[in-house]
């Protein structure tokens, strides 16, 4: 059976070449971006005598080579890469390679491939393998002329004949500016016994020239070919050398990082490969079209793409290397187009993967140097990737939308396209190396990994259902800007998620789940002892979501998401019905059926409302529960209260987003998932501004009281609110609104697939057992949980008394708790090379500038009508050993240098933002002693430049004060550093 | 004296230097290409302009392409995996063999040998190579040759035993309705 021609049209749409182009450029990326990154490892490979400071720079920092495994120090290690002293420690001591030996690698690799690109057709054409058409050979000419013009190339390419080939194929090469067909001499011959057939080899190839691929298809197979001589062998060599050496040295735990380096070769070579043969095969089949559309015989077509009876699983693997689609595929897709703009599962996963690899290959050193602010540094991280996802992922989708509506077919959910994308990024998160977190075969948390696959879900959904609603409405001339912007949108929404990954969620996958009981118990520091226990239990339920609120601040652009998330809305201003579409026009006949009817206004603005009376309920629940503790808190600005009061509040306005989302995905109809986003956003705002009115109000409100037992508005409290939790909530509105929709799409497919009559049979009660049965189910639903946080909490509760934790300083039991301690000899290092990289300069500056200098602050004390003797007593050895205290009255002096003074205090100030700056002391006690004297000295700094700003001298005596409090400080840290370098 | 040390290291190549010699013997017999061109034009019209693409090469470069194997399946090509069985490389690579084992016992003295090798080193053009008179003994060697290659390949028995008769009377019948020479090259 052979397929008739089809009566669907080829669409020309804008996006059409998009993604396959952005998946070559997705591919190019990859390979450039591994070539920069290896470009730097082979040449520290070839290194014979390797930099020593870079393990310096760890050890400084706190890193123990000797407990690796211990996840806390897996974590550990992943912090201090990249926190800002390991960046300057590293810009500082460690001999890099330059900056532009990566680039210099690049340009390499490239050079090389467009020398290979340009020598590839000449190789092809070379005298001796192939024949030019022969001039009086007219018949031939003629006929290939014909055929250029249908196909609607403007100059008919160069034709070269192999003679001697005897299959009835052709090939093209060369570039999209000078393209070269090579005829088969089989095809020459078979021209007249089966011209339908000739015709549809030639009308094929000459779609590939219409289509641009030559340029892209060949700088692809230059390019790959020379990334694995240049690139990836060297790489691999160096990192197989390097391997015994680190098994034998000082860090054998690090073996599995650099067992990843060398899987991570070798995956990015099946990637990219794999990747280049799915683009390739998308190509071919829309060649397929174009050579139809131009009156290639679909019989023919069909002739030469006659299909095999292997089994379904062996077809695809053996499919997956080929650099052509299956017969099968061809002959479905002229069957039916609609496969040809569906995103395919394979170009998703590797999409996903491709995704995560560029992310871990752009180099952070690169946007160090390029002075990246900090916080933006992971969302520029992300960025290309995100780019190339959502051009990639986002346009297939858009393809899909489009042919789905113009031919009044369903368009793909998003659902099982979001699994698979989010499977590729599971994937890709798997292999890369540079986390910091690949010194373990598996992170401590494997399952966390799964987050990436609803985020990936979410936006494929988005998408897809945006695209629906604006092709379904869209009014316009053009589609393309609607789909430009909505991509652009889609990307923020991915570039956020993808970013708050980077940024805190991966962590919980090597143990930053530890976070959650350092917080539970340094929120129990700050109780006061006569609140009940049951403020405990609070305390330890909330500590784990105040970890993941914490992580939500760190994530530029997360307020543009959230609008982005409302920008559906606008589809209310265009018409519906049977209302004229202009975009349409330029594919013929074809419009949209009929549009799908959004949700009323009306309906949409009482889910809000219940959502938010739901949520207002919640909140007075809140303040109901929290009063009984008010008392203790009653002008005490501590903050703890605060924090259980910002907890409840986001619990309240999830929940009732959670109502709003529910009820508006069951009344939305088709657009469930982006009408259930939008209203659990507004009733999250509607309930921020409850509660913001509350908190306005609090003190008048009797028992629900909960700050203050004075009545009167109270602003602050208000916005002190607003800047603390309206970003959790709306974020956590939004990703209840996501999973309510999912919600309430599950279960109405499960009530399409079982019909009331089946759940009937299936569940043969009466109406009141049934009601019953509900209440019991409802019943466990909820209790569940809660008996799994208190149990949770009573354990956590356990753990304190045991440890009798409590009673210890707080920084010195995250200190304690999150580095295991190291064995003397590792301490010792770890003290040596946090005086070596820095250390020793800070304090030595600190004690010069407030010894040593001292007579910059001393003559300006000379200046006042009296003077503190108050002081250090030093021995020879500018030891401290003793203090003495008076005031001595004199005259006033009235010249005082105040520009001399502020260097002096400008310089011990910068000297203080250094130290803060640095990496902490790799000993808990030290740090704690180091802190305390960091804060004295700040203080004094502080003291003094307020002082100088308002020309207060009065003032100046305190600044000393502070100064001279935090010498003995100083000294015991020295101390005690001493002790420790002594191992 | 540095001419005969490039005659001599040309002697030295044995496969350069039969197949020079070949050449050097056979020159007064009919082209290869043409007879190929002309049995192909009776039996396989449609091959013509393959023939024709095949004839701007040199021999030896044709017989090289013609024991190439098939391409495997490249980056934007397009066809059928069926193999179509071509007629002029059967011919060609058949009257290749014919031809050196008729000039094999030729090439002995090595006088010969030097001679081949000062035309490879002067660089002579090269020319079409010829097919000597052939006597009825070796016709039919040669059509029993083409016939078990095209069988070989896969053509039906009839249409091999089509294709040898007509290069077989092809050559017995001489160009273009000439007598065929009965000279032998030097």
């Amino acid at each position: 059976m052979h397929p008739a021609r089809p009566t669907q049209t080829l669409l020309d749409l804008p996006s059409r070449s998009a993604d396959s182009i952005a998946r070559f450029i997705q591919m190019i990326v990859l390979m450039l971006l591994a070539s920069l990154a290896m470009a730097a490892s082979v040449l520290e490979g070839l290194d014979p005598d390797p930099e020593p400071h870079a393990l310096g720079c760890l050890l400084a920092g706190g890193f123990d080579p000797q407990q690796l495994k211990i996840s806390t120090s897996a974590s550990n290690l992943a912090i201090l890469n990249r926190s800002e002293a390991h960046y300057d420690c590293v810009a500082e001591h460690v001999s890099l390679p330059p900056i532009w030996i990566g680039p210099l690698g690049v340009l390499l690799v490239v050079g090389a491939a467009w020398i290979l690109f340009l020598i590839l057709p000449i190789w092809r054409t070379r005298r001796g393998h192939v024949a030019v058409l022969p001039e009086h050979d007219t018949a031939i000419r003629d006929q290939i002329e014909e055929l250029a013009e249908r196909v609607g190339l403007r100059t008919t390419p160069k034709i070269v004949i192999d003679l001697v080939e005897p299959t009835i194929g052709a090939v093209v090469f060369g570039s999209n500016r000078k393209p070269v067909i090579r005829i088969n001499g089989a095809a020459i011959r078979e021209r007249q016994s089966q011209p339908k057939v000739f015709e549809a080899v030639l009308l094929h190839e000459m779609a590939h020239i219409r289509n641009r691929d030559i340029t892209l298809t060949y700088a692809s197979v230059a390019l790959w070919r020379v990334f694995v001589v240049l690139v990836i062998i060297p790489y691999l060599i160096t990192q197989s050398i390097a391997l015994p050496n680190v098994a034998q040295g000082l860090a054998p735990d690090l073996v599995p990082l650099l067992l990843a380096n060398l899987s991570l070769g070798i995956i990015l070579v099946f990637m990219t490969y794999l990747a280049r043969l799915e683009v390739l095969r998308r190509r071919e089949l829309d060649a397929d079209q174009v050579a139809i559309e131009s009156g290639a015989d679909p019989r023919a077509l069909g002739k030469l793409t006659e299909q095999t009876n292997r089994h379904r699983l062996l077809r695809w693997l053996g499919q997956v290397w080929q650099t052509h689609p299956s017969p099968r595929s061809r002959y479905a897709v002229l069957s039916d187009h609609a496969m040809l703009y569906r995103p395919r599962p394979l170009m998703l996963v590797l999409s996903g993967a491709a995704a995560m690899l560029i992310t871990d290959q752009v180099p952070r050193e690169m946007l160090h140097f390029l002075k990246v602010p900090t916080t933006w540094t992971d969302l520029f991280l992300v960025a290309p990737a995100v780019a190339l996802v959502t051009i990639v992922v986002g346009s297939s989708l858009w393809n899909a939308a489009i042919h789905a509506v113009l031919h009044d077919r369903a368009a793909p959910t998003g659902a099982t396209e979001g699994c698979w994308l989010g499977a590729g990024l599971v994937l890709g998160q798997f292999v890369s190396v540079n986390d910091g977190f690949h010194i373990q075969w598996l992170p401590d948390y494997p399952p966390v990994y799964l987050i990436l696959v609803p985020m990936a879900t979410a936006f494929t959904c988005w998408v897809s259902q945006s695209a629906r609603i604006w092709t379904e409405r869209w009014p316009g001339k053009r589609i393309g800007p609607i789909m430009l912007g909505n991509l652009i949108g889609s990307g923020i929404l991915l570039g956020v998620a993808l970013t708050w990954w980077i940024k805190g969620g991966l962590g919980f996958t090597f143990g930053d789940m530890t976070d959650i009981i350092f917080i539970e118990r340094s929120l129990m520091e700050e109780r006061s002892s006569d609140l009940s226990d049951s403020y405990g239990q609070v305390l330890s339920a909330i500590s784990s979501i105040a970890v993941f609120f914490r992580t939500l601040h760190l994530v530029p652009l997360t307020w543009t998401a959230l609008g982005v998330l409302l920008l559906p809305l606008l589809a209310w201003s265009v018409p519906g019905g049977d209302g004229e579409r202009p975009w349409t026009a330029r594919f013929g006949q074809m419009r949209p059926k009929a549009t799908t009817d959004l949700i009323p206004p009306r309906r949409l603005t009482g889910a809000v409302v219940l959502g938010a009376l739901v949520a207002f309920a919640a909140i007075l629940t809140v303040r109901d529960l929290m009063a009984p503790w008010a008392p203790a808190f009653i002008d005490d600005a501590g903050g703890l209260h605060l924090k259980v009061h910002s907890t409840g509040i986001v619990t309240a306005v999830a929940l009732g987003a959670m109502a709003a989302a529910m009820v508006a995905s069951a009344l939305a109809g088709r657009y469930r998932l982006l009408f259930a986003v939008i209203s659990a956003q507004l009733a999250a705002w509607m309930s921020l501004s409850m509660a913001f009115a509350l908190n306005m109000a609090d003190g008048c409100l009797g028992s629900l009281n909960v700050f203050r037992d004075t009545c009167g508005l109270t602003p602050g409290a208000a916005v002190n609110l607003f800047n603390t939790d309206a970003l959790p909530c709306l974020v956590l509105a939004a990703i209840v609104g996501f999973a309510g929709a999912a919600l309430v799409g599950g279960i109405q497919r499960m009530l399409r697939r079982f019909p009331s009559r089946r759940l009937i049979r299936l569940c043969p009660l009466t109406r009141a057992a049934a009601v019953r049965r509900v209440r019991v189910w409802g019943v466990v639903a909820v209790c569940v949980p809660i008996a799994g946080i208190a149990i949770r909490s009573e354990t956590v509760a356990a753990t304190e008394t045991d440890s009798g934790i409590i009673d210890v300083e707080v920084a010195e039991l995250v200190a304690a708790d999150r580095y295991a301690p190291a064995s003397p000899e590792v301490q010792a290092l770890q003290i040596y090379s946090w005086l070596e990289y820095g250390g020793f300069e800070l304090v030595d500056g600190l004690y010069k500038n407030l010894y040593e200098d001292r007579n910059y602050l001393d003559s300006a004390l000379a200046t006042l009508p009296f003077t503190v003797v108050e002081g250090p007593i030093l021995s020879e050895n500018l030891e401290i050993v003793g203090f003495e205290t008076g005031i001595e009255h004199r005259p006033i002096i009235e010249d005082l240098d105040w520009q001399r003074l502020e260097t002096y205090c400008a310089l011990i100030g910068e000297h203080v933002t250094d130290a803060r700056r640095y990496f902490a002391i790799p000993n808990a006690e030290a740090q704690v002693l180091w802190d305390e004297s960091l804060e004295q000295v700040g203080s004094g700094v502080q003291i003094c430049l307020e002082a100088i700003e308002i020309r207060d001298r009065s003032k100046l005596p305190d600044a000393l004060d502070e100064f001279i409090l935090a010498l003995p400080l100083l000294t015991d840290t020295v101390h005690l550093i001493e002790v420790l370098q002594a191992g | 004296m540095r001419m005969l040390l490039l005659v001599t290291i040309a002697a030295m190549h044995p496969r350069n230097t039969l197949e020079n010699a070949t050449e050097s013997i056979v020159r007064h017999g009919e082209p290869i290409g043409t007879i190929v061109r002309d049995v192909v034009a009776e039996v396989e019209p449609s091959e013509l302009p393959i023939v024709d693409g095949l004839l701007e090469l040199d021999h030896r470069q044709v017989v090289k392409l013609m024991k190439r194997r098939p391409r495997k399946r490249e980056q934007l090509g397009f066809g059928t995996a069926e193999i179509v069985v071509l007629i002029a490389p059967i011919l060609w690579l058949a009257l290749d063999e014919a031809l050196k084992q008729i000039v094999a016992e030729g090439v002995k003295s090595a006088v010969k040998k030097l001679s081949a090798g000062a035309r490879r080193v002067l660089r002579r053009p090269r020319r079409q190579v010829r097919l000597p008179v052939m006597e009825s003994q070796q016709l039919e060697l040669l059509r029993d040759e083409v016939r078990a290659i095209a069988q070989h390949k896969g053509l039906s028995e009839d249409r091999a035993a089509e294709i040898a008769d007509a290069l077989v009377s092809r050559i017995a019948r001489g160009r273009a309705g000439e007598p065929p020479s009965i000279e032998r090259g030097d």
